[in-house]
């Protein structure tokens, strides 16, 4: 071994030993979370880092991600150059050439990708700094950082293209070649007819890759070690399903997340796979309307948390700064409208929602500690259980007259129509509710109602934080539903749709749940339901987030609208990637001070479209889309209907 | 051997001292018991004139302009001694959030009982108060067992009923030495008009119909004319035209007045959930199928910019 050998081994060792004590310490500080990551069910573990990790799926649901699977895919095809240079720097002789006509392969190959690469880069920081998407803002140091690592990966394949320049390597390279033929025109080359520059370039690229090496664990390049396994441990989860909370556990010392290290182990790896993409942020009804929540800051901030406290809670001491209140503040917590954007935006399946809803749940049951306004909506479900501290003898008041049987009048039923809160009580969608009725009664479906034994799902309380609340609604629900042995459930609610759907299983609650619009749509293919003309005018559709987004029913209702002979024209963000109205995660009891109305926000959205009608399907979202148009314009010009309402018309 | 009522006081006497003294003076009637009061605040002057015919004998008056605005670190010491010296074997007060403060500090520092937001006291050997729980679906009568008993009494429950016109002795007292941890130096609140919205007998609220706050005169002058309060929905609110504490509602504040006036109020469930349990809705609208009449006692069907008016000159004439 050479001196320069020597020398770069001392280097390599340096680098990884840095590299290795950096990254033990990440690791460290992920094992202060709750639990362990798990490593059951291989096999799907497997098949996500396959499609999400090396197939890159979600990163390529944009344009712009297409940039980055390349640079990703490269960076694997450049490996095998990396190697062969360090290699060949500790051993100068060192070649794979001894693998024969592979050789030439994967040369060419390289060539191929470093010129994509290099291009890829070119892209990035155009966009970077050039097109400025918002979502890529971010403070100077984040700009820096991007700017050091798309440096050092260019620096790197400039440094390759020397090496390869100045000493030709075998298989097809004709951009090596051409650069070859411009810069050395005639010239001998070959590592020994050019020693000098081919140490030099030897040594950048050698150079390079180490302090890339040691740059990596302290940047958010970080993610290049960490996004794949979180792909890895993601765990698989019901969406839409936030997990109840064992409230019995006499040994717990605090419900919810009260500090980072309440969190668990998957949960905090997560932070450390963020890579400020900014793709939550872009899709954040919050953000977009001036709120001090971005979902790509709270990530960054839990993170920078945690590596700031990790070595003092390591020495199992108090952490310096609180979780809430320096950390998180109030006004970001209490602004997610819990629509899952973000985490359905993420390409490394990193969630902002949850661990928001973690920190609600400690603010609520440990401190009782919550937006002011919304007092009114827990106590009223609490004792009436419906928002509105409406009678709960009332509740079936709204099917008085319609000839609908209650379960304790007729167990027989095939479906339970499950009202909700403002299906019975509020007489704006009671009109939606008697709508439905009178569809599914000329179609001749079978259904009940449980009347005033039906009681809220909890969805609000349980989104506020409020587990408790919300857990003793679904139970006492389940008991009656189970009582009468109801097999399938209608909805005209989508988030007491989600609630019975997705968390009543935890309760024992199984059933076929379907919301009113999968059902009409069912009854029109199958000519149950034969609408007699048409409506007329244009109609937008704004998707409900617990439906579309939660629970991917976003053709249903469109199908009813086509069915009605409405115009259906879309909004630039529909279906699984549409906007919040603003009421989801209880947003809808309590006041929105800051920044500009989600409601208006999304109601211009629908307005552009120039469309007669927005059409919903959710009690929530007819409410704030009817603000939301009001704020526009005093005079109404826009009407917003359910599709149940627009159909039942023409029957 | 007394009863002791607390006079709550925000510059002058409210309305809910006057309720505290007549249910006192009812209990004091019925037990055989003298009658005292005491004020802490600003000076009393002829405000005591409006303490007559409830049989007080003796107003204790703690006057200083320092005690005008409520001071737990103050105030508590003063109704605890004074408790102590005259015996009292009652202590009634109100249920505002500063009486609620007030009595379950003085419990405390007495250790006693205490029944707070009673909705009517009676006496029967001891005091028995009127408590609602469960939100109301359950009415208990509470028996206060302790000597002092206390009660804070819900305001807008109790009406006022005079017997006679002697008005109380005053007696004024020193303001004791105490250390003002803190000092209020300003209360800085947003309030609707004159009258407090959560204490009004009548409410005039105005809604979208209103147009825009240039148009909002005409729900002020209908208020004034009436001697109501003015609320808002929450539209009005969230267009800006008037503050958040004038907000009627699921979100604001829950009223129930002898009156609700909803004019250009479209009654979306979350405004309801404000005010349905009002004694008597009037609703004036445009749209005839505002979900607001489905739930008034009176409803006109038409521009509020013509009824209102006309509303407002017939009360002030009925009232002349």
């Amino acid at each position: 071994m050479s001196v320069g050998g020597v020398v770069l081994f001392a280097l390599i060792v340096a680098a990884h030993v840095v590299f290795a004590l950096r990254l033990r310490n990440i690791i460290q500080w992920v094992h202060l979370g709750k639990g362990s990551l798990p490593w059951d069910e291989l096999p799907r573990r497997m098949r996500d880092l396959a499609v999400k990790g090396f197939g890159q799926k979600l990163v390529i649901r944009t344009p712009a991600g297409w940039f980055h699977a390349f640079i990703f895919w490269g960076f694997f095809v450049l490996t095998f150059g990396t190697i062969e240079g360090l290699l060949k720097g500790l051993y100068h002789p060192f070649s794979f050439a001894f693998l024969g006509p592979v050789y030439g392969l994967l040369n060419t190959f390289q060539e191929i990708f470093a010129v994509i690469v290099l291009v890829a880069l070119g892209a990035a920081l155009y966009r970077r700094f050039v097109v400025r998407p918002k979502r890529l803002e971010g403070p100077f140091s984040h700009q820096l950082d991007a700017v050091i690592v798309i440096g050092l990966i260019a620096s790197l394949i400039v440094a390759f293209f020397g090496m390869h320049v100045v000493a030709p390597k075998p298989g097809f390279t004709p951009v090596t070649d051409a650069l070859r033929s411009l810069i050395l025109s005639g010239r001998e080359v070959g590592e020994e007819a050019m020693p000098v520059a081919h140490a030099v370039f030897l040594w950048a690229h050698n150079l390079i890759v180490l302090a890339f090496l040691v740059y990596i664990p302290y940047s958010k390049h970080l993610h290049v070690i960490t996004a794949l396994p979180n792909l890895f441990f993601r765990e698989e989860r019901t969406r839409g399903r936030i997990n109840k909370l064992n409230l019995e556990d006499e040994s717990a010392e605090s419900f919810g997340v009260v500090k980072i290290t309440d969190y668990t182990q998957k949960e905090l790896l997560d932070l450390t796979a963020c890579t400020e993409c900014g793709r939550c942020q872009e899709a954040c009804p919050a953000y977009n309307t001036g709120k001090p929540l971005s979902p790509k800051k709270l990530i960054l901030d839990l993170k920078d948390h945690l590596f700031e406290e990790g070595p003092r809670l390591l020495r199992v001491e108090a952490p310096s700064r609180n979780l809430f209140g320096d950390v998180i503040t109030a006004d970001v917590l209490w602004s997610c409208t819990t629509c899952f954007a973000c985490e359905e935006a993420c390409p490394v399946e990193i969630q902002p929602m949850s661990k928001l809803l973690g920190i609600r749940q400690a603010r609520v049951l440990m401190e009782g500690d919550f937006p002011e306004e919304a007092q009114n909506t827990l106590r009223n479900v609490e004792t009436q259980s419906n928002p509105w501290n409406l009678p709960q003898e009332e509740r079936g008041h709204w099917a008085q007259e319609l000839g609908v049987p209650t379960l304790a009048e007729n167990a027989g039923v095939e479906y339970l129509f499950f009202a909700g809160c403002a299906g019975a009580y509020d007489q704006r969608y009671v009109r939606v509710a008697q709508a439905l009725t009178k569809l599914l009664q000329h179609a001749g479906v079978s259904f009940g109602i449980l009347g005033n034994e039906e009681c809220c799902t909890g969805d609000a309380a349980k989104r506020i934080g409020n587990d408790y609340l919300a857990q003793a609604l679904a139970q006492q629900n389940v008991e009656t539903m189970n009582a009468y042995g109801v097999k399938k459930v209608i909805t005209s609610c989508p988030h007491c749709f989600n609630a019975i759907k997705n968390e009543f299983p935890q309760y024992g609650g199984e059933y076929e749940v379907i919301h009113h619009t999968q059902l009409i749509a069912d009854l029109l293919k199958l000519g149950r339901i034969k609408p007699s003309g048409k409506v007329s005018g244009t109609v937008t559709y704004h998707d409900s987030c617990y439906l579309a987004r939660y629970n991917d029913v976003s053709d249903a209702p469109r199908e009813i609208l086509e069915a009605s002979g409405a115009t259906l024209t879309e909004m630039p963000r529909n279906r699984e990637h549409g906007f919040c109205c603003g009421a989801g995660g209880g947003r809808m009891w309590m006041e929105e001070r800051i920044g500009s109305n989600v409601n208006a926000e999304r109601a211009g959205e629908a307005i552009a479209t120039g469309a007669a009608t927005v059409a919903t399907a959710c009690p929530f979202c007819m409410t704030m889309m009817t603000d939301g148009v009001n704020k526009h314009a005093p005079v109404q010009p826009v009407q917003v209907r359910d599709v149940a309402e627009i159909l039942a018309e023409l029957v | 051997m007394s009863i002791l009522v607390l006079l709550e006081q925000r510059g002058e006497l409210r309305p809910g001292a006057m309720e505290a003294a007549s249910a006192a003076h009812d209990l004091a009637k019925a037990a055989g018991l003298e009658l005292n009061a005491v004020y802490i605040g600003r000076a009393l002057e002829d405000q005591a004139a409006r303490l007559a015919g409830f049989g007080i004998a003796k107003v204790y008056a703690y006057e200083n302009d320092a005690l005008t605005h409520y001071s737990n670190d103050t105030f508590v010491p003063i109704v605890r001694d004074l408790a102590k010296e005259l015996g009292a074997t009652v202590i009634i007060g109100t249920a505002s959030a500063l009486g609620k403060e007030l009595c379950a500090s003085v419990a405390a520092r007495l250790g006693v009982e205490l029944a707070q937001d009673a909705t009517g006291l009676r006496w029967d050997g001891a005091l028995i108060a009127t408590k609602p729980v469960y939100a109301g679906k359950v009415v208990s009568e509470v028996k206060i067992t302790s000597i002092p008993a206390m009660a804070s009494l819900r305001p807008n429950v109790t009406r006022i009923e005079r017997d006679g016109d002697t008005v109380p002795e005053v007696v004024k007292r020193e303001m004791p030495q105490v250390s003002l941890r803190t000092v209020l130096k300003e209360a800085a609140a947003a309030t609707s008009g004159k009258v407090e919205l959560t204490e009004a007998k009548i409410i005039v609220t105005g809604g979208r119909g209103v147009g825009g706050p240039e148009h909002w005169p005409v729900i002020e002058n209908l208020a004034e004319a009436m001697g109501a309060a003015v609320g808002a929905s929450r539209a009005v609110v969230d267009a800006g035209w008037v503050h958040h504490a004038m907000q009627v509602g699921q979100t604001g504040k829950v009223v129930s007045p002898d009156i609700y006036v909803a004019c250009g109020v479209s009654g979306a469930i979350q405004h309801q959930a404000g005010m349905r349990t009002s004694k008597i809705i009037v609703a004036i609208n445009k749209d005839a199928s505002a979900n607001i009449f489905k739930i008034c006692d009176y409803g006109i069907v038409g521009d509020i910019f013509e009824v209102c008016p006309m509303l407002a000159d017939e009360v002030r004439k009925a009232r002349a």
